[in-house]
């Protein structure tokens, strides 16, 4: 008999599969009808096509609705919804819920595919069949991901409406056998890292930025298969530029974000999940210029093609990257969810098998591509030879199509002029293919180590028997690491490329296509420069930058910044409709500006006197120490910890930021609230605080605190007493401070301690030094009445501390003085971080010219298709 | 020579150069014994914390100095000192990859990467990593 658990909806799941399921054979029915509507242009087939692209539309969405319909009402039964949310959690992350894990973001994904192609058919006219019949493919593979079946071993997709009882994870746990699991049960809640309004934006705006990379790329397959091979560059270009305008701020976004709330101390740290975004987004932005060229100079279409092809395929490499865990650490997690790292490698492998196969004119040679593409998968499925194969094959089939499109294209070869705007635009392409290829291979070391291990591995190993050197032998132990010194190893490369790159934005508009006149460029071009020039040394004079490399890259980007903002003031008279290219570039030329200035010259300012030191290597120390209610000179400012409070599960500690003024007064400029945000399960997470200023940020975080259970309600919050014998002259230490016996008053004032005047008074003057050497005097006072004695206490609330005089023993003149310290004096300090980023806001304005010039030149496009003269 | 051939061999060349560069700077996993043999150099180490020995972490002295053991694949143990403050929950480790080269029997790590139970997945590990306080500078460079 079939058991009845309480209180499961399940009909929401069954609704939930089923718009699975018709967004899968919506998207598989609309491929194959607009693939036959293409081959036999039949109107017939597009009418059936549409209506499949619409049923795969209602599908998508309703999976969405029904999701949310789940989170929003806390079905637990359902593992997605149990995993990542709780009934405490607040409501306006009920988005971030949806794509925190892998079958949302995927959801996300497919649901920014459906909504483009779906402006595709209403705009792409009599493109729509050939370049939906590749949207809808796309939309074929990523729709599978959600199906959650499985065929024979192989599961294919993760299904979002999977119950938690079903679950592999669960299904023999004894909680879930119970009729009544579900009574008590809460979800585990939304990571609290990612309890943020950057959670809610960046992940939408990164994912229409991997959605708009397929749009170029449906059109250039379609111009494959159709033989336009350069028309499609024209209705193309909109959605290049739009997709780029889109992943950029996708990929600012990022840095944004690591910069706002994770302490990287930085916005770019060449970290792997950054660098896998950032590349496609250089790939684009070449391929946009590339196909820019063709369109006004009908040059350099192979380019084009590679360019927008390797753009696709490096977003799914991406994906690969960031989700199979191979980042994590290549020798223990090999593939841990073979399932999606295996579709998601199909899914690639396909679309580069797709184009290579339909460039291949009819005839022998395409039914031996065939052939060959199809034993090479029989070969390696069966022998294990699956890695060189799989490379093999990529290498082959993107080189035959590139063969195929330049034979079929080939015109007669004209050499640019050396002073043509198409040359120099053709090389800075160039320059970012090369740059991106820099950035991809030293981020892939994980999958090469993958590649290089076993029979690769053992070739090298033979090659260094024949020729012993330190690159084969590194090459056959396939234990690459990520370099020393990662930052390093990417700037060395990536800033000679930015400075070219930035020169020759500054003067790209300024060249003409065909040939330029070297007067005219010298007479539009020379203000600049020389301002350039004169900018260029008052500020590396004034930040005091020495490095040769630095100071070039100080001019390219100031030229790339004046050079375009003259060019758009007196040439084109700032008119808006043909303005979007020279914002754009601006935004470029600002953003390098400002990453220069303030990641090369940050400072941090909390440097801290060490007492151990681990040598040569390890030369600075960064983190400074803060006792509570203690003032510490640290850079331009005087910091003070003024104690913490807990709000939630985030503790916040209120670090004030003082200075002095010329009259020598401390006054208090800004707080800062760094936290840690406590979470027992997962680990704490410490988040810092800035305080922006327009020429620079404070940045502040805490690196360590104590976070044991407050112990203050016992005594009072005092610790026990401690006794110490001192004579004239002594010192004693606490926690916090310093305490020297400096005299003995004899003249008690009575009056003020309301004794009487019989009585004999006798105070410790004691001088309590605290780190900062903040200096207070306390007197507590030993009095004898007749013949019993007691003693006045002094307490001293700033530092927590507690004085008592209760015995003098006047044979060896010795003082007993008995101390009682808060309790949250021993434990009651943070370590933190702190620097100063110069100038970033130059680099927050950049990023948003960039992107708003860039969406201006979609529009004019947009707008005036015809005669759009191209200045992108 | 066309322009077009300068180029594409100055590209190749580049390509190459980035390669090269790649396989020269990139560091190398190792074990305790490996990396003994090679003082000077730079070694990834992955192992298990030895919660059973001592663990130092005295801010008040210096906030910067961290020590502990680590047992590596191979089952040796050694100190480990690691220039900056403790990363918080450093006990949930799991796994450990220190980054760093050997000074007679004690590591010397600038980085710490470390695996914790996570959660949200169950038996999956989820990845922390810790820089030590090294200025990164453009500068430097």
């Amino acid at each position: 008999m079939e058991k009845v658990f309480v209180g499961e909806e399940l009909i929401w799941g069954l609704l939930g599969n089923l718009f699975i399921i018709a967004a899968f054979l919506g998207a598989f029915f609309s491929a194959i009808s607009y693939y036959f509507a293409q081959k036999e242009n039949d109107n017939s087939w597009k009418k059936l096509a549409r209506i499949g692209f619409n049923i795969h539309t209602i599908g998508v969405l309703g999976i969405i609705g029904v999701l949310f319909y789940l989170l929003f009402n806390h079905r637990f039964e359902y593992h997605y919804v149990w995993q990542h949310s709780n009934t405490a959690m607040p409501m306006q992350y009920i988005l971030s819920c949806f794509w925190e894990g892998q079958e949302g973001s995927f959801l996300l994904w497919t649901f920014w595919n459906m909504v483009l192609g779906n402006v595709l058919i209403r705009t792409s006219k009599n493109w729509e069949f050939s370049t939906m019949a590749i949207v809808a493919m796309v939309q074929v593979f990523l729709s599978s991901m959600l199906l959650g079946i499985y065929i024979g071993d192989v599961h294919l997709g993760s299904n979002p409406f999977l119950l938690l009882r079903e679950h592999p994870d669960f299904v023999n746990l004894p909680f879930v056998q119970s009729t009544t699991y579900l009574e008590k049960l809460d979800g585990r809640g939304l990571n609290p890292l990612l309890q943020n309004y950057w959670m809610t934006i960046h992940p939408p705006t990164l994912f229409l930025g991997f959605a708009s990379t397929l749009f170029p790329f449906a059109y250039a397959v379609a111009g494959i298969w159709q033989k336009k091979y350069s028309e499609w560059i024209n209705p193309a270009l909109k959605w290049t530029f739009f997709g780029i305008s889109i992943l950029g701020t996708g990929v600012l976004m990022g840095g944004a974000w690591a910069y706002e709330s994770l302490s990287f101390g930085g916005f770019w740290a060449w970290d792997p999940v950054e660098n896998a975004s950032l590349v496609p987004w250089i790939t684009f932005v070449a391929g946009g210029h590339v196909m820019l060229i063709n369109k006004n100079k009908g040059q350099s279409i192979t380019t084009a093609f590679f360019l927008i092809f390797i753009t696709f395929i490096l977003i799914l490499y991406s994906t690969f990257l960031t989700r199979s865990g191979i980042l994590g650490d290549t020798s223990v997690h090999a593939f841990t969810d073979l399932g999606m790292s295996g579709q998601l490698l199909v899914y690639l492998l396909f679309f580069i098998w797709l184009p290579a196969a339909i460039s291949i004119p009819k005839g022998t040679f395409k039914i031996i591509y065939l052939t060959l593409s199809f034993s090479l998968l029989i070969f390696s499925l069966f022998t294990g030879f699956y890695k060189l194969t799989t490379v093999l094959f990529i290498a082959a089939s993107l080189g035959l199509m590139l063969y195929n499109i330049s034979k079929a294209t080939k015109t007669k070869e004209e050499e640019e002029d050396l002073s043509s705007r198409e040359f120099w635009m053709f090389v800075s392409a160039l320059v970012l293919l090369i740059a991106a290829f820099q950035i991809t291979f030293s981020t892939s070391t994980p999958v090469i180590n993958k590649f290089l291990s076993g029979n690769v591995a053992d070739f090298f190993g033979w090659l260094n028997g024949l020729m012993p050197n330190a690159l084969f032998e590194k090459l056959s132990e396939a234990k690459l690491a990520t370099p020393k010194d990662v930052i390093g190893h990417y700037n060395a490369w990536q800033i000679p490329f930015a400075i070219i790159t930035a020169l020759l934005i500054g003067i790209g508009h300024f060249l003409k296509y065909k040939k330029t006149n070297t007067a005219e460029l010298i007479k539009n071009t020379w203000i600049s420069v020389v301002s350039s020039i004169l900018l260029t040394l008052i500020l590396s004079l004034t930040l005091e930058i020495d490095n040769t490399l630095l100071i070039l890259l100080l001019f390219a980007s100031l030229f790339a910044t004046i050079a375009n903002i003259d060019y758009l003031f007196r040439i084109l008279k700032g008119k808006l409709k043909k303005a979007g290219s020279s914002i754009a570039h601006i935004g470029f030329g600002m953003i390098l500006l400002g990453s220069l200035i303030s990641a090369g010259k940050k400072e941090i300012i909390s440097q801290n006197n060490s007492k151990f030191d681990l040598g040569k290597d390890f030369p600075n120390k960064e983190n400074i120490l803060l006792a509570r209610k203690d003032t510490v000179e640290m850079g331009d400012y005087l910091v003070s910890y003024r104690g913490d409070s807990t709000s939630g599960i985030n503790v916040y500690y209120n670090v004030d930021y003082l200075q002095k003024n010329e009259k020598g007064e401390i006054k208090k400029l800004f707080t800062l609230n760094p936290f840690i945000q406590t979470n027992p399960r997962m680990g704490n997470v410490a988040e810092p605080a800035t305080k922006h200023y327009f020429n620079k940020d404070v940045f502040t975080h805490i690196t360590y605190a104590k976070m044991e259970d407050p112990k203050e309600k016992k005594n009072g919050g005092w610790e026990e007493a401690q006794d110490y014998e001192l004579s004239i002259g002594d010192t004693v230490f606490t926690s916090n401070a310093m305490v020297i016996l400096s005299g003995v008053n004899r003249n008690v004032d009575k009056l003020k301690n309301k004794l009487q005047e019989t009585d004999i008074a006798i105070g410790a003057q004691l001088n309590v030094l605290s780190m900062s050497s903040e200096k207070d005097i306390v007197e507590p006072i030993f009095v004898i009445r007749g013949l019993t004695s007691f003693a006045i206490d002094t307490t001293l609330e700033a530092k927590g501390l507690q004085f008592s005089l209760w015995k003098i023993d006047p044979e060896k003149e010795a003082f007993h003085v008995r101390i009682r310290e808060k309790a949250s004096n021993a434990g009651d300090f943070i370590i933190m971080k702190a620097i100063i980023f110069p100038g970033i806001n130059i680099l927050w304005i950049g990023s948003i010219l960039m992107a708003i010039g860039t969406i201006l030149a979609v529009w004019s496009r947009v707008k005036l298709p015809s005669n759009a003269k191209a200045s992108a | 020579m066309k322009k077009s051939h300068i180029i594409g061999i100055i590209l190749i060349a580049l390509a190459i150069g980035a390669i090269l560069s790649t396989f020269s700077d990139s560091s190398t996993y190792a074990s305790f014994n490996e990396a003994i043999k090679e003082p000077e150099e730079e070694f990834h180490v992955v192992g298990k914390l030895n919660k059973s020995k001592d663990m130092v972490y005295l801010p008040e002295k210096d906030a910067n100095l961290f020590s502990f053991y680590l047992t590596d694949r191979e089952g040796t143990e050694k100190k480990v000192l690691f220039n900056g403050a403790k990363p918080q929950d450093f006990e949930r480790s799991e796994q450990v990859v220190i980054v760093g080269e050997m000074n007679g029997e004690v590591f010397n790590a600038n980085k710490i990467l470390m695996k914790c139970p996570s959660k949200y997945n169950d038996g999956k590990m989820e990845e922390t990593s810790h820089e030590a306080d090294k200025k990164i500078s453009l500068n430097n460079k």
